[in-house]
């Protein structure tokens, strides 16, 4: 055999030693991995870029002989480099494997891994969401482990990724960091879940290509793959939920012609009061009743826009993006500050908002930019953000004197974010042992707040991240990723000066300089903060059906405008949250690993981390009344040396080739770090052990009319929460129950989506320990059943 | 770097051990039991509130604070801003806010008939008003040495017509 080759290989380079230089066409079909034609993909061949077509085709003509380096990408499959020798012309057969585990598959082939990476990404598309949507977006990404959901009653929520949330969770719309008030625990993701067409999560320290927030992980949506050439194409989606009798839709359409493309989508969603599987909710010793088992005023909706359009040039490729969304959603009133009955009377109607409500605006413009260059490629994000966040609450007064404003007496809070942000990455292959990539970031916030109430002072940040990294490929087994980044940033908060206040004081009989210095709720500050941020990964993959991934690095945060300067009473609660001008930059150092075995019909994996962080940056009960009115105890943003560790563990398995079940686990531990043994408080927000089993089964027989069904039954487990800080409650386990079914019909030569998926079907009554209702006992959504329609045109 | 290298193994066993310390932590939250003022007392203005209470923590009491403050919002949903401007036409909003520390190491303390005066008048911006008739809110929040905070509301009632 060896010998043949070698017969073989002499052969091949002598007949390419006689060749001439004459040109010949290199064509060829890209496929995935199911042997299906892959369109729109990229296919780099020296200085020019070819775009597959509808099957999967591509031809480049006028190659000279000798020998072609083609680059084959395409959005959620790896990257395939090959050198062709060009002395005839010739026909490709390119089979490209997906980047990542998709998640609704049972199994996976080995070398659909990327090796390359050593943080373990998970990647869920539209079908996979579709499937599986259980309530919010975040409530469907549950079922990874090490990934919860901070929920806002039925409709909102936000992530929290190996126990930390807020700023430690970086969400990304096709790369550009989104920004909201993303530190306040009653927001949710203000990102329209039907243009999702896949969500990559990255669990742990994601520093240096995203910026020092992502400490504790980040989700990035996409949303611009390209579409098909010379084809209009688009999709209607309806939805409904019992739960809050939802009624939503979307509509798509998409279309391209050689070089340009568009998308556009319109969203609308409507829904009621939300049912709770109990009648009475405990709060403060009061207890109200749940008027027809459904929350009062926690009904909403919301109107979503987007449109993109794109250009594809041979090496470069342009979108430009807009997108609105508009969201607004009511909360229960009975425990908006003081437990009040008289506030949750059935007033008949389960689909209006009253006070108090909030409304949300996300409005966005991106341009995103990519330029294919030899080897590599240059990519320039320009986006900006408007955040509009208000808050309104019939205007009760903090104090006897404060007057009616004129002009929106009952807008409680007003927090206008600008965002302009500016980032810039050029990858480049230098040769085949390393990948540089290396970029900047810029980011201006601007934030003018407004309403009756203080929180939060006026104030404006900026931003500066520059990072380097290297993918060192060692040998076929292992690789090596080195990262540095540098940060810097600056914030300057407004001065702030409450005259009600300062009259309140007064009237108590302070005296003027006491009442001054309370009345003074935010001072002139301008902060800057610097450091750096550096990671060292490797991967090994000793096998085809083992890899070992491990990190080791250090990631920071800078304090925020908000844990600076805030001065108020955040509603809802009786805590007078107040900021910290002193606080140094977050440090934490992280260690984490990442086992995979893969063989046919069965995976698992496992991955343990930990982080030390010498002054964790938390709200922390000071002991001290608060001297404003309606408020309990003065909540201060304070630092204290803390470990956060834990594992995760994933099996799947398929059942003699017909079951297919995941078994999913978590479990998180962590502490505050004292020689005071009566300081080591856990850290709060940390979910409970949990675990998440699902069988599902999908072998029927695909038929004309109705084809790739799924049938599946789940349950979703979590134990006691006992381990928590001052003033979090003890929130006890529960066991849940869902089932599903999805499956495609052919109607009038469409291929229609049917999903249908229950939830709690049980009606367990059940807290949620991270949730923003836990704090004021009220039990999450009972049993939701929903369908979801799509129909494609 | 280096000194990373020997505090990560150090925490990784600390992690462990430390589990055992978690009896050192105090989460458990005092207790407040009100015994006067209760629910729908109506009071007048000028009358004294006797504020009796026991308050009890499995560690030690280090602090409470009693506010009162006007719940005139509780009635109506969509006009407030303009029924609060009705109230100011009709007297002065009352509002109080005291803290009382406890003495240290008590796990246990009964505090008997303490007298809170309601004014008959409220001197704003030197014009005698009446204090203002309706529901208001009696709260009291009480915390332990570790932060640990309790709070309880009672709703009371404050004008001429409970004669």
């Amino acid at each position: 055999m060896p010998l043949k080759k070698l017969a073989l290989t002499l052969l091949l380079w002598f007949v390419i030693v006689l060749s001439q230089a004459q040109y010949f066409t290199l064509s060829g079909v890209v496929l995935d991995e199911q042997n299906k034609p892959l369109p729109g993909c990229h296919v780099h061949c020296k200085e020019r870029c070819h775009i597959t077509n509808f099957n999967g085709e591509f031809a480049h003509n006028k190659v000279s002989s000798g020998e072609v380096k083609l680059t084959f990408s395409f959005i959620g499959y790896q990257q395939l480099d090959t050198i062709v020798n060009m002395d005839e012309n010739v026909m490709l057969k390119i089979k490209l494997q997906p980047e990542n585990k998709l998640l609704n598959e049972v199994y996976i082939k080995s070398n659909a891994i990327n090796t390359h990476k050593t943080q373990k990404n998970e990647v869920v598309n539209a079908t996979y969401i579709e499937q599986n949507l259980s309530g919010t977006l975040l409530k469907t990404m549950e079922r990874l482990s090490g990934v919860n959901s901070m929920d806002i009653g039925a409709n909102a929520s936000k992530p929290i990724i190996r126990g930390m949330g807020f700023q430690r969770v970086v969400v990304s719309e096709n790369g550009v960091k989104q920004e909201g008030q993303q530190w306040g625990a009653d927001h949710g993701l203000e990102i329209d879940a039907f243009s999702i067409e896949t969500a990559e999560v990255v669990k742990g320290a994601s520093a240096i290509e995203l910026g020092s927030d992502a400490i504790g992980g980040y989700i990035n949506i996409s949303n611009n793959s390209v579409p098909e050439k010379n084809a209009v194409s688009g999709d209607v989606t309806l939805l409904t939920k019992s739960v809050n009798a939802t009624y939503g839709g979307s509509f798509f359409i998409k279309g391209r012609s050689e070089k340009k493309f568009f998308k556009l989508r319109v969203s609308a969603l409507d829904f009621g009061d939300y049912k709770v599987p109990t009648d009475q909710i405990v709060y403060l010793t009061r207890e109200m009743p749940v008027y027809n088992g459904k929350l009062k005023n926690t009904a909403g909706n919301e109107q979503d826009f987007s449109i993109q359009v794109g250009h594809l040039g041979v090496r470069f490729k342009s979108t430009l993006q807009l997108s609105s969304v508009n969201q607004k959603s009511g909360f229960f009133p009975g425990a908006h500050g003081v437990p009040d009955i008289k506030r949750i009377q059935d007033d008949g109607d389960s689909r209006n908002i009253g006070f108090p409500y909030q409304k949300a605006h996300h409005l966005k413009v991106l341009n995103q930019n990519k330029w294919f260059v030899n080897n590599g490629n240059i990519s320039v994000d320009l986006g900006f953000q408007n955040n509009v966040r208000e808050e309104w609450s019939e205007f009760h007064t903090h104090y006897p004197d404060q007057p009616v404003p004129e002009i929106n007496p009952n807008q409680e809070f007003d927090f206008n974010l600008k965002t302009y942000s500016a980032n810039a990455k050029l990858t480049k292959k230098i040769n085949d042992y390393h990948k540089l990539s290396s970029g900047f970031q810029v980011q201006h916030k601007d934030n003018d707040v407004g309403g009756y109430n203080f929180l939060l002072p006026k104030y404006q940040s900026t931003s500066l991240g520059v990072f380097v990294r290297d993918e060192i490929n060692l040998t076929d087994h292992l690789n090596f990723n080195v990262g540095i980044r540098f940060d810097h940033s600056s914030v300057k908060t407004n001065e702030y000066f409450d005259p009600i206040l300062y009259d309140y004081f007064i009237s108590e009989g302070e005296d003027a300089e006491g009442a001054n210095n309370y009345a003074l709720r935010s001072v002139d500050l301008s902060k800057h903060y610097g450091d750096v941020s550096w990671l060292l990964g490797l991967v090994y993959t000793p096998s085809e059906n083992f890899i070992a991934r491990m990190n080791l690095g250090k990631a920071f945060r800078t304090p925020t405008a908000v844990e600076l300067a805030s001065n108020g009473i955040h509603h809802g609660s009786f805590r007078h949250e107040m900021g910290d001008e002193n606080l140094k930059s977050e440090k934490g150092y992280y260690i984490d690993g990442n086992l995979e075995w893969i063989s046919r019909g069965f995976s698992l994996e496992f991955s343990p981390y930990m982080y030390y962080f010498s002054n964790y940056l938390f709200l922390k009960p000071s002991g001290d009344w608060s001297l404003l009115p309606h408020a309990g105890q003065i909540y201060r943003y304070s630092q204290s040396e803390a470990i956060l560790s834990g594992v995760e563990l994933s099996i799947t398995k398929n059942w003699f080739n017909q079951l297919g079940s995941t078994f999913i686990f978590e479990y998180i531990y962590n502490q505050q770090v004292s020689s005071d043994k009566t300081q080591r408080y856990p850290l709060p927000f940390t979910p409970p052990v949990n675990g998440f089993i699902e069988f599902d089964y999908s072998r029927f027989k695909q038929g004309k009319v109705v084809k790739d069904s799924r049938v599946y039954i789940n349950s979703r487990i979590a134990l006691a929460q006992n381990r928590v800080s001052q003033n979090e409650e003890i929130t006890d386990g529960y066991v849940l129950l869902g089932i599903g079914v999805s499956t495609k019909i052919n109607f009038l030569n469409q291929e229609c989506t049917v999903n249908i998926q229950g939830s709690n079907l049980l009606n367990t009554k059940y807290y949620n320990h991270v949730s923003f209702y836990r704090k004021v006992e009220i039990p999450e959504p009972g049993r939701n059943i929903q369908l979801l329609l799509k129909v494609p045109f | 770097m280096k000194k990373l290298f020997y505090i990560i193994p150090v925490l990784a066993l600390l992690s462990f051990v430390s589990c055992s310390d978690e009896d050192d932590i105090d989460t458990t939250k005092p207790a407040i039991s009100i015994i006067s003022p209760a629910d729908e007392d109506g009071f007048e203005p000028g009358d004294e509130i006797s504020f009796s209470c026991m308050f009890s923590d499995d560690t030690e009491l280090a602090s409470y604070k009693i506010e009162i403050h006007s719940n005139f919002d509780g009635h109506d949903h969509e006009h407030t801003a303009v029924m609060k401007q009705a109230f100011e036409e009709e007297g002065h909003e009352w509002s109080y806010s005291k803290t009382y520390t406890f003495e240290t190491g008590q796990t246990v303390v009964n505090v008997e008939d303490l007298k809170i005066q309601i004014p008959a008048t409220i001197t704003h911006e030197g014009v005698e008003e009446e204090v203002a008739e309706g529901d208001y809110h009696f709260g009291v929040h009480v915390a332990d040495v570790a932060g640990n905070e309790t709070s309880v509301f009672v709703a009371i009632e404050i004008g001429h017509h409970h004669l």
